[in-house]
């Protein structure tokens, strides 16, 4: 689908690299190890309160970390709407209480683990954080989450026809337990090291407000078919972030070689678009070899089937 | 707006629509111990549990036996395939015009319970298997997949409202034209997870649960699956086929509250029921019935309650909860109550809330205590969740 009047603001990750908080974080790039790579947490206290966040578990302090410093980029006290997108939710809690009633026994349980295990518990703790009394909805759906939450987005202010500043965030959390499955089980793609993030953008479609890109193009298909390669030639990106092989004269650049491989890892595909068309430096120092950079497509291709085209535009 | 042209449900109190609307008549609940899980309070706490073992609905469903389901994967195939006969999508012959949407708060948890202990002594190809029922979308992409429908397919998790969070998606892909037809819907299974999560926090029933009855205190936990199809008029048009009703509008608001609780004064619940008939463009005195959420705890009645009031300006409808048959479904309530939404609609008619006796003394409120066969036009129904997640979905002839 064709977009218009749609844009990402600003944007905030935390990951394996040291994106948080760090305008120039692919001046210092960190290799990828082959084993399992959890991401650089941030110093919490010096972002959060930590009698507040003290029973939090690592992914949902991220996730409140990034989407307070994508609003306070984009220069915004409130949020119209927060869409959420996590594969595997909040694993640490799952576990941690699996693992209770396996060790206790099935009577005096605490139920903090549970309330915190939830899938929903991520986009809940950012609304009261901020006091959203608006749209709030979680994807989890598998590698698609990130960009049916996207589209989510898309759909929503088409509908609203009045400006909004929606939160769109992809996350997923990696535990001891989760990495020891997806590597035995090679769940995933061997190229790379399994990781996590959690990556967020304000996504707007207020003319007058500060814009990073133009998000111009979102299409959802069974596979990297015809259609995606009809879209690829009629807009003509200059650049394709994509860990997939892709026939076409466009040249291909992987990120999940800079983020690792994970479920919602096309948000940092998406991330790593808006850095490239915002930051002149960062082009030579990810090893991008384009001349002119005005138009990146991200191609996520689901092991299982199904693909998914995102474009992004320079403002 | 949308219509809707098909409806599939499975729950304690029934394994088919029909099934369903008998037992709502005749007042018959699904309330009892567990059969299939074994957990500490099988004989302590009672649960609305399908009345058919996994090998069971394998059988019935004529799945591959050598296979490893998710009781999620069984149930959601279950009611996805029944709202897909219903609405003859067998002779659609562009597959990718077809999108399935739909909602769960656990996903796959039945088997990732019974096995994540083991994962380490797993062979590969097994651990793959059920390593990968755990997710979400994986039940999704079997529905999908056994029903042969090829569009946008994706996954909802906001706990209890994930069903219904799921009809909006739909029905806004539908609005967008990235789909004609839309199964949209939820399912979630019993769980030793969630049982002893909704137990821990201290609002489980161990009596059959006594919704906007003062003296409630808790719910009964519950399983199931429900959707409907939703269908553009131009496709419906051409395919000759007759409307259950229409999909009026649609909200979906967060209390921000806190996490497990709701404000007392309902803001999140107020928001989504009042936006939700703005959207359909109905004043509240032109709604005929409300099947609300209606747990049983202490907290969502109240507050429940207390929306109602708000957005009715103290003229609340007739109104039940069929949780009291039911039980609570979490992520599947959405759709099953969208199904009996849609069957009031039809039949003329609305359920009791079964054992109300006293209403809550700062509320004043009496549901519907028998069934009562009158003229429905629109129906409003309520889908609240943990975290804050508050949806209203509207229903009309």
């Amino acid at each position: 689908m064709q977009l218009q009047n749609i844009y990402i603001g600003s944007s905030s990750c935390v990951s394996i690299q040291e994106t948080f908080d760090n305008p120039l974080w692919f001046e210092s790039l960190k290799p990828l190890t082959k084993e399992p790579m959890k991401v650089l947490a941030p110093d919490y206290k010096k972002f959060l309160d930590p009698t507040a966040t003290r029973r939090m578990s690592k992914v949902l302090k991220n996730s409140l970390l990034t989407a307070r410093q994508a609003m306070e980029q984009q220069g915004i006290a409130e949020l119209d709407a927060v869409i959420t997108a996590t594969a595997w939710g909040c694993q640490e809690d799952t576990t941690k209480f699996l693992d209770s009633f396996e060790s206790m026994g099935e009577e005096l349980l605490s139920p903090t683990s549970f309330i915190q295990s939830t899938h929903n518990t991520i986009g809940g703790l950012i609304a009261m954080s901020v006091k959203c009394n608006g749209y709030n909805n979680t994807i989890s759906h598998d590698f698609m989450s990130f960009e049916t939450s996207l589209l989510d987005a898309v759909l929503l202010m088409r509908e609203n026809k009045q400006a909004m500043n929606c939160y769109v965030g992809g996350i997923d959390e990696l535990t001891d337990f989760s990495a020891g499955i997806f590597t035995k089980a090679q769940c995933f793609n061997d190229a790379h090291p399994v990781a996590e993030a959690a990556t967020c953008f304000i996504v707007h479609n207020n003319e007058a407000q500060k814009k990073a890109v133009k998000l111009s193009n979102i299409a959802l298909t069974q596979s990297l078919d015809q259609t995606v390669l009809d879209l690829i030639q009629q807009n003509k990106p200059d650049l394709i972030l994509s860990s997939s092989v892709i026939a076409s004269d466009v040249p291909v650049f992987d990120y999940r070689g800079l983020c690792g491989e994970f479920t919602t890892a096309s948000a940092f595909g998406l991330y790593l678009a808006v850095e490239l068309l915002t930051k002149a430096s960062a082009k030579s120092a990810v090893g991008v070899s384009v001349a002119v950079l005005k138009k990146i497509a991200i191609i996520n291709v689901y092991p299982e089937g199904r693909c998914s085209y995102l474009e992004v535009e320079a403002c | 707006m949308t219509w809707i042209t098909g409806i599939g449900a499975v729950s304690a109190i029934g394994l088919d629509v029909a099934s369903n609307y008998k037992s709502l008549l005749e007042s018959k609940d699904g309330i009892g111990y567990t059969e299939y899980i074994d957990t500490y309070h099988k004989r302590i706490l009672p649960v609305g549990e399908v009345k058919l073992s996994n090998e069971q609905l394998i059988d019935l469903l004529s799945l591959d036996k050598r296979d490893i389901y998710s009781r999620t994967e069984l149930l959601s195939i279950k009611a996805a395939s029944e709202a897909y006969q219903h609405a003859h999508l067998g002779e659609v012959k562009d597959r990718t015009r077809i999108a399935f949407i739909s909602g769960t708060s656990v996903g796959g948890m039945d088997l990732s319970e019974r096995y994540y202990k083991g994962y380490e002594l797993e062979g590969k190809k097994e651990l793959v298997t059920k390593f990968r029922k755990h997710g979400c979308y994986k039940h999704t992409e079997s529905a999908a997949k056994a029903l042969n429908v090829q569009g946008i397919s994706t996954t909802i998790s906001t706990a209890c409202s994930s069903a219904a969070n799921a009809i909006i998606y739909g029905a806004r892909l539908i609005d967008a034209g990235m789909a004609d037809i839309v199964i949209a819907g939820g399912v979630d299974p019993l769980s030793k997870f969630t049982i002893n999560g909704f137990n821990s926090l201290k609002i489980l029933d161990t009596e059959p649960t006594r919704p906007f009855d003062d003296s409630r205190v808790g719910l009964n936990l519950a399983e199931g699956a429900g959707y409907v199809v939703l269908e553009s008029e131009q496709s419906m048009k051409q395919r000759g086929i007759q409307p259950l009703g229409r999909l009026l509008g649609y909200a979906n608001t967060c209390d921000a509250y806190h996490q497990t609780a709701s404000s007392p004064e309902g803001k999140g619940a107020v928001l989504a029921m009042s936006r939700a008939l703005e959207l359909a463009g109905i004043q509240p005195s032109a709604v005929d019935y409300v099947n609300v959420h209606g747990t049983g705890t202490q907290n969502n009645d109240l507050s429940e309650g207390n929306a109602l009031k708000t957005v009715f300006n103290g003229k609340v409808p007739s109104f039940s909860s069929t949780k009291s048959y039911t039980g609570h479904t979490l992520g599947a309530s959405g759709g099953i109550e969208a199904a009996y939404s849609l069957l009031a609609i039809n039949n003329g008619v609305v359920y009791p809330n079964l054992r109300f006796k006293t209403s809550i003394a700062d509320l004043g409120l009496i549901p519907q205590q028998q069934v009562e066969y009158k003229t429905v036009n629109v129906v409003l129904s309520n889908s609240f969740g943990f975290g804050g997640n508050n949806t209203s979905l509207v229903f009309g002839r």
